[in-house]
This record gives structure tokens, C-alpha cells and sequence, in this order.
């Protein structure tokens, strides 16, 4: 969808057009639910605050003004806000021995779909333990793939604060995954 | 590791970030490229490629759909349920007033001075003008007031496709613009606005044959020439024949009604927009406006003027729009009597020259209708007289 279809659907449905939010709903609801999924790292959970994005979206959607950003930006903003306070509610961080309990050896004839499932608990535990603003740029820049640019545009700063807290997500998770004992070298290996 | 990388650091790693995630380089290479910094960058970068590897599981099918269904439902509820209504009520005439005086200050009719108001598309403050915009129809539609705006903003577009048409630039997003305001306008036109909107279209009509059209432009062209020939259903309505991308009538538009049937207004109060433009001769000018409602039926000027060294001034202009006398819309060309002021480099002092007939496009008409229908409840037509 490009941005004057875009900007025309949320037109109307801010005028109460429900099929334009639909159209807004489905074009965005896997990209919410992948970022909050590896929030949260629960499958049902994260379901449950993707709902809860588009509840606020529909809430906010008279205030909302577009700034140049997409549409998506503005969700992930939400999404981002919804699961801090889960968090707040909950009041649990994973901590360091989350990791050290779920790191196993990997080893060189592991099935590949396993040692594929070990990385990703392994870095969605550690990633839990950054800040939030440094989670948001680990999910948009490496999961979602999107570029320098255009993540400043979601997060609302400019490419060189997005640098430096790339950065310093990836120090950080560096070593956390290294004072967690999780061999780096074996992972790369296991990815190959 | 270093604590804090330099400026040049973080561009060294997110270039190395940026061809290692896209396969074009190893770690390998990248370390090679930067045998200074390799102490760092490795374990940033190899952490990078296993974020890269998570998994993206997707929602379910089932999930989405079913979330879908509660999303809309959601929606519908919450659009039809009564919005603000107690506050609307309370601000109602205020924000009618205020939404108008914004209008006038952005662009409504000749009293305009605001920066951005004679702004283009591709001029620096024309992405100001069009957030204005949004602004003044969130106002409008909140007071129902929407037919008006649109009204409006279809001729606001009209003039700026003529403009970029003019200087050989007319794109088809800009006849998509256009179209796209007429829709609205139509859909949004109630008694009151239709007479208006139709002296529009057929002018617009009109002024749209002169303009040359080429291949690239002439499905958005037809498209708009069509939407501008007016077509009404038996009861006299405006109707759509492409129903195409119609826009929805928000469910709000009661809340003006109950708001004007207050019976707390017994005098007839005039807008009074005070006008405080500061203008650069040959440049522009730009004004704030304030709007009050005050009891009088007399329409001051009162200039004043401050020259400088520049050769800039600041005059003061303060405007009373009378009410002017109930009638029956017309689509006779209507005609309005409008104070306007000029000045003189030698001698910096704003002189009003007195009355000057013009005939006004209708949609300026719209913007004084606005004014003094808030405040009084009755139309203008035709003309006044200058006190």
C-alpha cells in the first residue's frame, strides 16, 4: 500500500468508515504482532496485546495527525506503550538466570530447526532485558528489517540517536549472551 | 570494547550492519575493511546476524480474522456512540466561531494573510497550509459544520490545480485532489451549501475546458470534469454518479444542531476577527487572529502603521462582518461589499479606500455565510451596503 492510499483510508476512517480501518487493520496487524510477539514471547499473549493495539488505535484515531511517518509508525508506538505496561503490570523482567537456565550446548549435529529454537529463546530472553528503547530498535532494525531511516521515522528521532542505541542494544546483548556462558561462535556455526 | 563509540564509529557499524545483513559482505570482510575497530565491531555484528535469524512467526489466519471481527465491532461502536457530547455542547458556538475565524485566517476569502495560505503543492509551507486544513475539518465536522469547509476546500483546491496548470505543472495527483474535495462537498452539502456548491462546479466546470490536458493527465482530467457536472436525485439533493472511494458522512452531525437550538442567545452578535498582519511589501504578509463575539452592527477600520528603516509596517486591522440581510439563496452571482485597504512605501500609513464591489466566488460567500450564520442563524445574499 503506499502512502496516499494509506493517508486516504485513514481519511475515512476517521470518518467512521469501519471497512478503511479494516483495510488499515490487515495491512498491519502480522508486522504489530511479530514485534510484540518477541516482546512477550508468548504466542497467546502477544494475540491478546495486538488487540489491545488496535482498541487504542480506534481510540486514538480522532487525535491522530499524520506527520509524515506511516500509519504503522503510529501503531508501533502504541504496540511499544502496551507492552511496557503489561510489563509494569506484571513487574517482571526476565533476568540473567532466564538465560543461564535455557542455555544448553549446541552442538555440531544438533537438527538445525532445534538449535534455530534454542537462538531464538536464548536472545528473545536476553533482548527482554534491554531497555525498551533499545528493544524497539532490535525488533525494527534486525527483525523487521527496516533501515536506519526509516526507524528514526517510527521512534520519532533522528538516524544518529538510532545509531548509537543500535549500538548499544548490540554491546549489550553481546554481553549478556557472554556472561550467560552462550557460546557465539557455536550459534554462528549452527546458523550456517 | 570502548564504552562510547565516535560518530565515525557508528557509521562504521551500521555500514558494516547494513551489507552484512543484506549478504554482500561477511563479518569476515567488514573486519578486514576495519582492522582498527575489529575488537568491537565482531561481536556487535555476529549478534546482529542472530537477531537476523529469529523467527517471525506470523498470527495465525483464524486469529486474525477473528480479531478483525472485534476490531470492526469495536469500531462501528465506537464511532456511533455520541462523542464529546457534553463538551460540544458547551464549547459548540465557540469552536463554530473559532473554527471560522481559522478558516478566515488560512485562507477563506481576501482578508487572508497567512503565511501559508497562498501556499502551492511543493512550496515550503504548503505542507503547513494542508495540516491547517485537517485541523479546520476536524473543527468543522466536530459542529457539523463540514458541508461549509468542504465547500471551501474543494475551491482551494480548484484554484491550486489551476495555479500548477498554469506553470505547466498539473500532475494527476493534484486533479485527484481536486476531485477528491468536490466529492466531499457533494457528500457533505446540505441545503444551505448546495445552491453554493453548484454555482461552483458549473464554474469550475467551465474554467477546466480552458486548461490543456495531455495522455498522462486525462483519466484524472475526465474524471474530475465529470464530478463537477452536477446531478440531483427527485428531491433536489446532490448526488454522486461514481460512487468510487465516496467518503462516509460522519454519525456526528447532530451534535451542532442541539448545540444551536440552545435558547441562551437573544442578541445578535457579529464575529469580530482582529486582525494584526505584518506585512513585507512584495513578499507576503502573515496575521493572528482573535475572534470574540460582540453586539454591533458596525464595521470599523482602524490602520495604523509603524514605518521602519526597512521600509516594513505593521498595520492593525480591525474588521466587524456584519450580518447581512436574511434572504433565499440565489444562484444569482452574488455580490459583497469588502473594506480593503492599500499602502504606499513613501508613505507608510494604510488608507481605506471605501466599498468596492466585486463579485466574490461562492465559496468566499461560504466563509462570511459562516461567520454571521453561527452567530445570527441567517444567510446573506446579494449585497450590503458600507456604512
Amino acid at each position: 500500500m503506499n502512502r496516499t492510499e494509506e493517508q486516504r483510508l485513514v481519511a475515512q476512517a476517521q470518518r467512521g468508515n469501519s471497512e478503511a480501518f479494516a483495510v488499515l487493520y490487515r495491512e498491519n496487524v502480522q508486522a504489530i504482532y511479530r514485534y510484540v510477539y518477541h516482546r512477550v514471547s508468548d504466542r497467546h499473549l502477544a494475540e491478546d496485546i495486538t488487540g489491545d493495539v488496535f482498541t487504542k488505535a480506534i481510540e486514538g484515531l480522532g487525535r491522530y495527525q499524520d506527520t509524515g511517518n506511516p500509519f504503522l509508525a503510529w501503531l508501533y508506538r502504541i504496540a511499544h506503550d502496551r507492552v511496557i505496561d503489561y510489563y509494569r503490570k506484571v513487574n517482571r523482567q526476565p533476568t540473567e538466570s532466564d538465560i543461564e537456565e535455557q542455555s544448553i550446548p549446541i552442538e555440531s549435529d544438533m537438527d538445525s530447526g532445534l538449535v534455530q529454537e534454542q537462538i531464538s529463546s536464548v536472545l528473545q530472553t536476553a533482548i527482554a532485558d534491554l531497555t525498551p528503547e533499545q528493544q524497539q530498535v532490535v525488533m525494527l532494525r534486525f527483525v523487521e528489517g527496516y533501515r536506519i531511516e526509516k526507524v528514526a521515522g517510527i521512534m520519532g528521532k533522528n538516524a544518529n540517536a538510532i545509531k548509537a542505541l543500535q549500538h548499544r542494544a548490540l554491546r549489550a546483548l553481546a554481553n549478556r549472551l557472554e556472561r550467560a556462558g552462550v557460546d557465539i561462535e557455536s550459534m554462528m556455526a549452527g546458523l550456517t | 570494547m570502548n564504552d562510547q563509540l565516535t560518530p565515525p564509529q557508528l557509521d562504521i557499524l551500521d555500514a558494516c550492519l547494513e551489507t552484512v545483513l543484506r549478504r554482500e559482505k561477511t563479518i569476515a570482510d567488514c573486519l578486514a575493511h576495519y582492522p582498527d575497530d575489529a575488537v568491537w565491531l565482531k561481536p556487535q555484528l555476529q549478534t546482529a546476524l542472530l537477531l537476523r535469524s529469529l523467527s517471525a512467526p506470523g498470527m495465525p489466519e483464524d486469529a486474525v480474522k477473528t480479531l478483525e471481527n472485534r476490531v470492526v465491532r469495536q469500531f462501528n461502536r465506537s464511532m456511533s456512540a455520541p462523542r464529546h457530547n457534553t463538551s460540544v455542547r458547551w464549547v459548540g458556538k465557540w469552536a463554530a466561531g473559532f473554527m471560522v475565524a481559522l478558516l478566515i485566517a488560512f485562507g477563506g476569502g481576501t482578508t487572508t494573510v497567512a503565511a501559508s495560505a497562498n501556499s502551492q503543492p511543493g512550496d515550503v509551507f504548503y505542507g503547513v497550509k494542508r495540516a491547517w486544513e485537517n485541523v479546520i475539518v476536524y473543527l468543522a465536522t466536530l459542529v457539523g459544520r463540514a458541508d461549509e469547509v468542504w465547500l471551501h476546500l474543494a475551491q482551494v483546491r480548484f484554484d491550486e490545480m489551476q495555479t500548477l496548470a498554469a506553470k505547466g505543472n498539473l500532475e494527476p495527483d493534484m486533479l485527484d485532489e481536486v476531485y477528491g474535495a468536490v466529492q466531499r462537498a457533494i457528500v457533505f452539502a446540505d441545503s444551505d451549501t448546495t445552491p453554493l456548491l453548484v454555482v461552483f462546479m458549473m464554474s469550475a466546470g467551465s474554467e477546466l475546458q480552458i486548461i490543456p490536458q495531455d495522455t498522462l493527465i486525462a483519466a484524472h482530467y475526465d474524471r474530475v470534469s465529470a464530478i463537477l457536472e452536477p446531478h440531483f436525485d427527485p428531491s433536489g439533493r446532490l448526488v454522486l454518479l461514481d460512487k468510487t472511494d465516496m467518503p462516509d458522512v460522519p454519525p456526528v452531525q447532530t451534535i451542532a444542531a442541539s448545540a444551536t437550538a440552545e435558547p441562551t442567545l437573544t442578541q445578535m452578535p457579529t464575529l469580530l476577527p482582529s486582525a494584526t498582519p505584518t506585512e513585507t511589501p512584495g513578499v507576503f504578509a502573515s496575521a493572528t487572529f482573535d475572534a470574540s463575539a460582540t453586539p454591533t452592527r458596525t464595521p470599523t477600520d482602524t490602520p495604523t502603521s509603524t514605518a521602519t528603516v526597512t521600509a516594513s509596517f505593521t498595520p492593525t486591522l480591525t474588521w466587524t462582518p456584519l450580518p447581512l440581510p436574511a434572504g433565499t439563496l440565489v444562484t444569482a452571482t452574488p455580490l459583497v461589499v469588502v473594506a480593503t485597504m492599500t499602502q504606499s512605501l513613501s508613505s507608510p500609513r494604510l488608507t481605506p479606500t471605501g466599498a468596492l464591489l466585486y463579485p466574490i466566488r461562492p465559496t468566499q460567500l461560504a466563509v462570511y455565510m459562516t461567520q454571521t450564520a453561527i452567530a445570527s442563524g441567517e444567510i446573506p445574499t446579494e449585497e450590503v451596503s458600507p456604512p
